[in-house]
Formats: C-alpha cells, structure tokens, sequence
C-alpha cells in the first residue's frame, strides 16, 4: 500500500514537472473474473497452490506518467491491486510501482536502467524490489534487442510451510535478453529469455522463456498466442535406514529438474477509445524426472478495462490540430490558451494573410470549416495580436513537413 | 567654341536617347514576357485567379520583372509539357507570404521544377501498368487518371526535392505494383505512402523508409493510417521503441499517442511487469508440487528461476 501511495505521490509530481515538456499520463482501471485450478496463474499472486478453490476476481487502477525529450525519457508507473477469493483465502491486496529511465544515443541505442517495487499482502506478505540496467540495440524500425542485469530482493513474511511461519529474505542476480519485432504492422513477435547469472554459461540449469505471437486487427482488435517454458533444478537430499547407534543411514543428494510449459491464448476487444473487453484462457503443464505424472493446472479469465487520458496539453509545446474528415466538408479544431484572434492559411486560400478564421467555439476551443478537394495541403496558423503576427508551433504529435524555406508546415490529405 | 559645344549637347542628347530608348524598350520586353508567360500560364490551366494572386504579391514586396518571370517560366514550362504546375505557384505564394527572400524563393521553385520532371518520368510509365490503371479506375473512375496522375507527380516532386532518389521513388512503385498491393489500395493510400517517404524519421535511410511504407500499404494501412506513421516513426524513435507498435495503436485510436502506456499497463494486468524481472521458482512448488503452499513436505533448495510477478 505503502508503494502505491508513493507511485501515486511521484505520478503527480511528475506531471507538473514535465508540463513545459513533452509528457503523457494514462490511467487505466481493470476488473477481471477468474477461475483457476493453480493459484500460480493468477496474476499478481502467482503462488503455487492447487489446493484452494481458484475462484478470484481484481480489481486494479494503474496510473502512468511519462516525461521525455530528444534524448531522456522518464516513465513512472504506480497502481493499487485489490484480488477477493472466493473461496476462505483471504484477498491479496497490495500496490506496485515502477520506474524507468532510458538514454537514447541515437536511433539504434539507448540505455538505461528499470527499478520496480511491489509489496502484496494476504495470509503472508511478499515485498519484491529490483534495479536492472539496460541496453536497447534497434538493428531497423521494426526490431529491438534488450539486454538487462540486475538484481532482484524478495522477503516473504508468514509463509507458512508445514504449518510452519516462515520469514525469508533473498537476492538473485539476473539477466534477461528480449527480442522483439514486427515481420509487418499487423504482426508482432516477442521473446524473452530470463537467467540467474549464477548458472551462466550453463543455462539450462534453471531459466524462464516466453514467447508470443501477436496479430492486431484493422479495428485494434489483438489476439495473442503464449508459449513459455521455465525450467528448475533442485537440489533434493534424502536419508534413507540408519536411525539407531552408530548411525548407519544413507544421505543422497539427487538434482531434481522441474519444467513447467505454458500455452495461453488472450484477446482483446476495443469497444470504444476508453472501454475494451478482454478473456485469457491459458493452460499449465508441470513435469518433473522425478515423477511420471504430470500435472495440469487451466486458468480462465475475462474482464473489462477502462482507459482515460487525464492529461496532455499542447501547452508551450505546441498546438495539436484535430481534423473532421468524415461530414463532406472538412473541420479543423485546435486547442489553444493563448490571447489574439487564429488564422488558419495554407494551400487552400493561397497562402495569403491572415487567412481563414479560426472562431473560438468554446473556452481554448478554435474550429473553422473548408470544403476541400482530394489532395494534400500544406498550412499553417497564425496568431495575430495588436496588429504583430506570429506563427503558432505545431507540436510533435501533428504531421509536419519541411516548407523548402527552411521552416515547417502542417500538412493534410483529403482523400475521397 | 559653340560648334564644340553643339557638339557636346548633340552627343549627350543622342546618348541619353539611345539610353532611355534602351531601358524603355527593356522594360517593354520584359512587361511582355510576364504578359505573356501569364497568358501562356492561363492557356495551359493555370488558375487565372492565383496568377493575379502572385503578379500583385509579387510587385507589392518590389520583385523585379525579371524574378517574376523567374517564377512564370518552370510553371509554364511544365504547364506546356502537360505536367502539373500549380504546386509551384502555391510555392511562390506560400515564400511570398512568409517573406522568403527573393533568390530562395526562385531557387525553391527551380528545384521544383526539375523535381517535377524526374517525377514525372517515373510515375508515368508507372501509371500505364494494367494494374495500376485497374486500380486508379476502382477508386477514381475513368475520369480520375489525369487528377491521380497529377498528385502522384506533385507528391513524388515534393520527395524528390527532399533528397529522396528518384531510384527510392521508383523501387517503392514498384514494389507496390503486384495486383496483390494493389487489389487492396486506393489511390489516395498509395499517394499517401509516397508523400510521407521523406517526412519519416529514417529519411536519411532511404531504403528504410521505402521497406516501411511498402509494409504499411501490404499491412493494408489506409491514407488516414499512413498520415500517421511519420509522427509515430518520430515519437517511437525519440522514446527508444519500435515505431510499429506506437503506429498500430495510433491507428487503433487507442490511448491515441500514449502507446507504451497501453503496452505497459497490459503487462501490468496480466501481472507480469513488462516482461521482467525474472524470480525465484514458486515457493509453493519448491515445497510440493501436487499441493502447495504450506502443504509440501519436500525438502529441495530452489536453484532456478521463473519470470517475476507483482
């Protein structure tokens, strides 16, 4: 709880620090159903445990902030996670937080570094903290290769085992290599390979891999197919006989090699700009060499998740032009704080001042109509004020083009 | 004495004619000139209006005859060639009213105009395929080849102009030329796809950005999508991701530009943190596989690891 409030608190310094810079801030609000036969595939709790019954819903609010430049980006994430059983298992509730700064060299690479926290508390409490630099490699515009090391705290208090309460506390140090790529703008393809750096070279003793096969429809629809496989080894010590005087058993160490594979199909559904649907179905096999039987956990689940922009202003960034293509006619709409009247000039009037009003419809809210043909068209808008004019800035977000002067123009194709 | 003088007299009076004569009949030429170019402009579809428009701009900011004429001739060159020519006219009125210097102004336009040329060699055999023709008939109508011609020549112009090779504008007509591209598209898409060729960040790698806009038109982006992708590219690229991913959720309307917060925040629901940090192998399973927490009686020491949850 206490590093949710603390996300929350770094969420909004951020936007008032970044307002004079390039920023964005999303908050999102998800509520899922679920059942599962192993809490491991619950998320969020992801302990196993195939003995309860697996019902379970969330309900999460996740807030994000990000602030960059040219060269610096800073991303803050922080939310609170609310998880009821429903069967005597008490709710797993707790807050996350992350954040993550990266440098970028120039359009190939960028580093930096992830920190993240999270603290969940039930029966038994589970605090996790990690810091991991990293390093971004971008051979072209469709594939990124991440290298990341770094460690990973974990204290468990009241676990109990063999009706036991247990506290622990433990650091692993860790890497991870992660691909991503887009063989075209409607298929995405990811794979990460996740290690103990303790076991390198010899990486089969113990890691975690995931991969994923993405397609997103025309409408923003996506479906998502998951295949992982973790692999652990143990070190399991035995004594068998002996028990009198001398002692005359036998103690056997044997290394245990646990696999688990994951198969998991998810989708989602975009409503509307803020509401979007979602169901996860995903299925778990465990197999071990030390038993024959294999043991086979599901998890269903579906949901509902909200998405609201509380924030983004063109500000003294620049001015965001929003265009109406669908009514015949065209409408242009931009927001702007500042004082005089707004001028929109361009192709269509010849380029000639002041232009075409842009009428304040509502408070900061400038709109003007055209009735133009298909084609491109170069403008921009000017400010006039006391008889000075001066051309507004577009933001970054707006498509620009280089004017031939050595300035920029906005630009926009009417199409049929 | 007075002879000498007569003499003086007559031959400056002959000089100043021969002068004022000259710098008259100068003056008539190049009066003529520019009538003329505006009449021949006319002819050949210049709109008359804009041509009014740019004569009076022209002389209020004190531009000569002669830089006048320098601004008339490419367009009416092209206009005699059947190739468009009013970009160039907006061209000039767009400098004029930015109060571009002269010599730029005129330097801008003649780049133009040979821009326009080189596009015009490459788009119109390009438009006398069989399957561009089917298409531009699909969307445009019969009626439409003159006016898609004339956009495709103005976009490919304009990339040219900006350091894109007529070689890059070709390979990406060409590319896009299978019936399979083609059957899907319109011609506003594939106008679209070669007017943001030089706006997209990897401009200085041409050869990017032509795989990109020819994967944009056989992902079947439309023009409204395509507008998209030079913003998405330079958001994508300052912020050290993939352009592809912000692209496809700016098409989406999700979030609008807030991509990375929506790919961030999935992760985050489906409990993984973005795809990290990996962690210890589940307790519950270290103790007991078949059961679980607190119910397992083995004894192992966990050594591997397993992706990380909040």
């Amino acid at each position: 709880m206490r590093i949710g409030l603390m996300a929350v608190a770094m969420l909004c310094s951020v936007s008032n620090i970044a307002f004079s810079q390039q920023w964005q801030t999303a908050v999102s609000v998800n509520s899922r159903v679920g059942y599962t036969s192993n809490t491991y595939l619950n998320p969020y709790f992801s302990e196993w445990d195939r003995t309860v019954d697996g019902g379970y819903g969330t309900l999460t609010t996740l807030g994000q902030a990000i602030w960059f430049d040219n060269n610096n980006e800073v991303e803050m994430t922080g939310g609170l996670v609310f998880e009821p059983f429903l069967g005597d298992r008490t709710s797993w509730n707790g807050g996350l937080a992350l954040a993550n700064y990266r440098y970028k060299f120039n359009n190939r690479i960028s580093a930096g570094v992830e920190t993240g926290g999270s603290y969940f508390s039930s029966d038994f409490k589970r605090t996790l903290f990690w810091a991991q630099p990293t390093l971004s490699w971008f051979p072209g515009l469709f594939t990124n290769i991440k290298l990341k090391v770094g460690s990973n705290f974990r204290r468990y208090d009241d676990f109990v085992i063999d009706s036991v309460s247990i506290d622990s506390r433990n650091r692993i140090d860790l890497y991870a290599l992660e691909v991503e790529t887009w063989p075209s703008f409607r298929w995405q393809l990811t794979a990460g390979l996740y290690g103990n750096l303790d076991n390198l070279p010899a990486i089969g003793e113990g890691f975690s891999s995931v991969a994923t096969v993405s397609h997103i429809f025309s409408g923003g629809e996506r479906i998502r197919l998951v295949l992982g496989l973790d692999r652990y080894q143990n070190q399991i010590t035995t004594t068998t006989g002996g028990g009198g005087f001398p002692p005359g058993g036998t103690t056997e160490s044997i290394r245990q090699t646990d696999q688990l594979m994951r198969l998991g199909l998810e989708g989602s559904f975009p409503v509307n700009n803020r509401i979007s649907l979602f169901l996860d179905l995903t299925g778990l096999q465990y197999q071990s060499d030390a038993t024959t039987n294999n043991l086979n956990d599901y998890q269903v689940s579906g949901g509902v998740r909200l998405n609201f922009r509380p924030g983004r202003s063109g500000g003294r960034s620049g001015i965001i032009p929003e265009w109406d293509k669908n009514s015949g006619r065209q409408e242009i709409q931009i927001r702007y704080a500042g004082e005089g009247q707004l001028y929109l000039i361009g192709d269509f009037n010849n380029w000639k001042r002041p232009g075409i009003p842009l009428v304040e419809q509502a408070e900061n809210r400038y709109v003007a109509q055209l009735d133009l043909e298909e084609g491109a068209y170069e403008y921009k808008v000017l400010q006039v004020q006391g008889g000075e004019e001066e051309w507004i800035s577009f933001s970054e977000e707006t498509y620009t083009v280089d004017d031939g002067f050595g300035g920029t123009n906005a630009m926009i194709l009417i199409e049929q | 004495m007075k002879y000498l003088k007569f003499k003086h007299i007559l031959l400056f009076s002959i000089l100043f004619l021969v002068l004022f004569a000259g710098i008259s009949l100068h003056a008539v030429a190049q009066q003529g000139s520019v009538a003329e170019l505006v009449q021949a402009a006319e002819d050949n579809g210049i709109n008359k209006t804009t041509l009014t428009e740019l004569q009076n701009r022209a002389k209020n900011r004190g531009m000569s005859e002669g830089q006048i004429a320098d601004i008339l001739k490419p367009a009416v060159g092209l206009a005699e060639q059947d190739l468009p020519a009013e970009h160039i006219i907006q061209k000039a009125l767009e400098g004029l009213s930015k109060g571009v210097p002269n010599g730029q102004l005129i330097s801008v336009v003649s780049r133009m105009n040979g821009s326009t040329q080189q596009a015009a060699r490459i788009v119109d055999p390009w438009m006398q395929k069989k399957e561009v023709q089917q298409m531009v008939e699909r969307s445009d109508g019969k009626a439409g080849q003159a006016g898609v011609r004339k956009r495709m020549i103005e976009v490919s112009s304009r990339a040219i102009s900006r350091n894109i090779s007529a070689e890059t504008i070709d390979q990406v007509l060409s590319e896009i030329s299978s019936e399979s591209v083609l059957s899907q598209a319109n011609s506003s898409d594939i106008i679209a796809a070669v007017n943001i060729i030089p706006d997209l960040s990897a401009g200085d790698q041409p050869q990017v950005a032509q795989s990109f806009v020819v994967r944009a038109l056989k992902g079947g982006f439309k023009s409204g999508d395509l507008q998209k992708l030079p913003m998405a590219v330079n958001m994508a690229q300052k912020r050290s991701q993939i352009p592809a991913a912000g692209i496809l959720e700016g098409v989406a309307n999700q979030l609008q530009a807030g991509t990375p917060a929506a790919q961030v925040l999935q992760n985050l629901f489906q409990g993984n943190i973005g795809g990290g940090p990996p962690g210890t192998t589940p307790k519950g399973l270290i103790n007991n596989p078949g059961q679980g927490k607190g119910q397992g009686q083995g004894q192992g020491q966990g050594q591997g690891q397993g992706r990380g949850n909040g």
